[in-house]
C-alpha cells in the first residue's frame, strides 16, 4: 500500500473562490475579555479556512488552541474580533437554520424527555406542516434510542445523552453539522463506537461536518480533512487531506496509512516539526 | 426514596400524635395540670361544635382567607415576574439588590404599625402584611432559580436561533420553576403568619382577631380551636405546594 500524505498549504492562504466553498473563514480572530485582569485573550488569531460542501472536517489541537472558539464563531455563537465567516458566500452574523451544533456537555434540558429534547430545536425554529413529535421520534430512532423516548437525560449514560444531542441537531435538517468535542467526556470504548455510528449516519446524506476533538485517532478516523491547530496564539498550523477509503471501520485504524497520519499529526502537535508543518511537504 | 420504611414512619408518627393527645386529655383529668391553662382535646372539640355553626365563624374565616388569598396572589403575581427579571438581568439586580436585601432582613411584622397607619385596621393592612411577607421569599427564590440556569442550555437554545423571548419561555422559565415553587412554599407560611399576627394586633374580624379575643377571656379551648384552624390551613397549603415541588424536581432531574 502506497503511503501518501498530501499537505495542502494552499488552503492556508486565502485562495479559492468563496462561492465554491460551503464554509469560508477569512482572517478570523476571536478574542475574550480576561476575567478581572485587564487585557484580552486571543483565542484564534487570523485563521483562514475553506470547507467544501459535503466534507467531514476535523479540528485537532491541544487545549487552549482555540479550536472550539473557531467552531463557535462558525456557529455564530461567538462574535469575531476580526475577520469573518461566510456560509454559502453569505457573512455569518449569528446562529442560523443552516447550521446546528452538538455540544461537549450535551446541553440537554433536564426537565425534558429524550423525545422533547429532540423536539427542542424544531420548536425553536418553529417548524410546521409536520407533526414535530413524529419527526423527533424518527431522529430518536436514527441514533438508536428507540424505547428511550420518555426517559429523562439523567437516566441515560453519557453516550446515550450525546446521541440525543446529535438527534436534536440532525432533526432540524441543517446543511452543516458543528460538533464541539462531542465525545470528549465519554470513555474510550464508547467514543470509538459513537465515532463509527456518527460516520454511518453521516454517510447517508453527507452533510458538511465540522468536528472538534483533541483525540488524534478520532480526528483521522472521521475526517476528509484535518485542521491542525497550535496555541499561543490559537492558529491553524496545518491542513491535511485524509485519503483513507470510506466506509471506514475500526480496522481502518490499524492500517499503515492511518498510523502514518497519526505519527505525523502527533509530531506536529508536539511542535517538533513546527516549521515543516506550515510548509509544503510530502513523504 | 426509602419506600420500605415509609409505612413504618407513618406508623411511628401516628403513635406519637396519639400519645400526645392522650397525655393532653388525661393530665388535666388526673389533676396534674390546670385545664384552664392547657384545655383538653375533648374541650377543644366541644368548642368547635359551638364555634363552627355560628355565623361569626364563617365571617371570620372568610375575612382571614380573603386577606391571605389577595395578599398572597399579589405576592406571587409581583414576586415571580420580578424575581425572574432580576435573575435574568444583572443590571436590574444590582439596582434593586440593596432595597430587597433590606426588606429581606427586616422582620415583615415590624412593618405592621406603619401599615395600620397607612391603611387602617381593616382588611387592607392585613393584605399588605401578607403581601410583604410572601413576596420576599418568592422573589429571592425565583431569582436564585434563574441563576441556576446553566449557560449551556441558553447557548443550545441560541444555536437553534432562539430569540430572547424563546429563551425565556423555553429555558429560563422551566429551569427556574423549582426555585419559584420553593419560594411560594416559603411564602405561604410567611403570609399566613402575617395575616394572623396582623389580625391579633389590630382588627375588626378574622381568625387572629378571635385568637386574641379568646386569649384575653381565658377561653383556652376556643383559642386553641382557632389556632388549630390556622395550623391545619398552613399545613395543608404548604403540603400541597411541596407535593407540586417534588413533582417538578423529579421531572427536572
Amino acid at each position: 500500500m502506497e503511503t501518501r500524505i498530501v499537505l495542502e498549504p494552499a488552503m492556508l492562504q486565502n485562495q479559492g473562490s468563496a462561492a465554491a466553498s460551503h464554509i469560508r473563514v477569512e482572517g478570523l480572530t476571536v478574542a475574550y475579555q480576561k476575567p478581572k485582569a485587564a487585557g484580552t485573550l486571543i483565542a484564534v488569531s487570523s485563521a483562514n479556512l475553506d470547507i467544501a460542501r459535503g466534507t467531514f472536517v476535523t479540528i485537532v489541537g491541544p487545549s487552549g488552541c482555540g479550536k472550539s472558539s473557531l467552531l463557535l464563531a462558525i456557529a455564530g455563537l461567538v462574535q469575531p474580533a476580526g475577520g469573518r465567516v461566510l456560509v454559502n458566500g453569505q457573512p455569518v452574523s449569528g446562529p442560523g437554520r443552516d447550521r446546528a451544533v452538538v455540544f461537549q456537555d450535551f446541553a440537554l434540558m433536564p426537565w425534558r424527555t429524550v423525545l422533547d429534547n429532540v423536539r427542542f430545536g424544531l420548536e425553536l425554529q418553529r417548524w410546521s406542516g409536520e407533526d414535530l413529535t413524529a419527526r423527533a421520534r424518527r431522529y430518536v430512532e436514527l441514533v438508536g434510542l428507540k424505547g428511550f423516548e420518555h426517559y429523562h437525560p439523567h437516566q441515560l449514560s453519557g453516550g446515550m445523552q450525546q446521541r440525543v444531542g446529535i438527534a436534536r441537531a440532525l432533526a432540524v435538517d441543517p446543511e452543516i453539522l458543528l460538533l464541539d468535542e462531542p465525545f470528549g467526556s465519554l470513555d474510550a470504548q464508547t467514543r470509538d463506537e459513537m465515532g463509527s455510528e456518527l460516520l454511518a449516519i453521516w454517510e447517508q446524506n453527507k452533510k458538511t461536518a465540522l468536528f472538534v476533538t483533541h483525540g488524534i485517532d478520532e480526528a483521522i478516523f472521521l475526517a476528509d480533512q484535518i485542521v491542525v491547530m497550535a496555541r499561543n496564539p490559537g492558529r491553524i498550523s496545518e491542513i491535511i487531506t485524509v485519503d483513507l477509503p470510506r466506509p471506514r471501520t475500526i480496522e481502518t485504524m490499524d492500517s499503515e496509512l492511518f498510523i502514518e497520519y497519526r505519527r505525523h499529526i502527533r509530531a506536529c502537535l508536539m511542535g517538533k516539526v513546527e516549521q515543516s508543518c506550515t510548509q509544503e511537504r510530502r513523504f | 426514596m426509602p419506600i420500605p420504611s415509609s409505612k413504618y414512619r407513618v406508623l411511628v408518627s401516628t403513635i406519637a400524635v396519639l400519645v400526645f393527645l392522650g397525655i393532653w386529655e388525661i393530665a388535666p383529668r388526673a389533676g396534674m395540670v390546670d385545664p384552664t391553662f392547657t384545655s383538653q382535646p375533648s374541650r377543644v372539640f366541644a368548642a368547635s361544635l359551638v364555634i363552627v355553626p355560628s355565623g361569626d365563624f364563617l365571617h371570620d374565616v372568610s375575612v382571614s382567607l380573603s386577606e391571605f388569598a389577595i395578599g398572597f396572589a399579589l405576592a406571587v403575581g409581583f414576586g415571580v415576574p420580578l424575581g425572574l427579571l432580576l435573575g435574568r438581568f444583572p443590571v436590574l439586580r444590582y439596582l434593586l439588590d440593596p432595597p430587597i436585601m433590606a426588606i429581606y432582613a427586616t422582620p415583615h411584622l415590624a412593618l405592621l404599625p406603619i401599615f395600620i397607619v397607612w391603611l387602617g385596621i381593616g382588611m387592607q393592612s392585613k393584605i399588605a402584611v401578607a403581601f410583604v411577607g410572601g413576596v420576599i421569599p418568592i422573589l429571592v427564590n425565583s431569582m436564585a432559580g434563574v441563576r441556576g440556569v446553566e449557560r449551556s442550555w441558553v447557548t443550545a437554545a441560541r444555536s437553534f436561533c432562539a430569540r430572547e423571548w424563546d429563551v425565556f419561555v423555553k429555558v429560563i422559565l422551566p429551569a427556574s420553576l423549582p426555585g419559584v415553587v420553593m419560594g411560594i412554599r416559603l411564602g405561604v407560611s410567611r403570609a399566613v403568619l402575617g395575616v394572623v399576627v396582623a389580625e391579633m394586633y389590630q382588627s375588626q374580624a378574622g381568625v387572629g382577631n378571635k385568637i386574641m379575643l379568646y386569649g384575653s377571656e381565658f377561653r383556652t379551648d376556643y383559642l386553641l380551636f382557632n389556632v388549630l384552624l390556622v395550623s391545619v390551613f398552613g399545613f395543608t397549603a404548604t403540603w400541597a405546594v411541596r407535593a407540586l415541588e417534588e413533582k417538578l424536581w423529579t421531572a427536572g432531574k
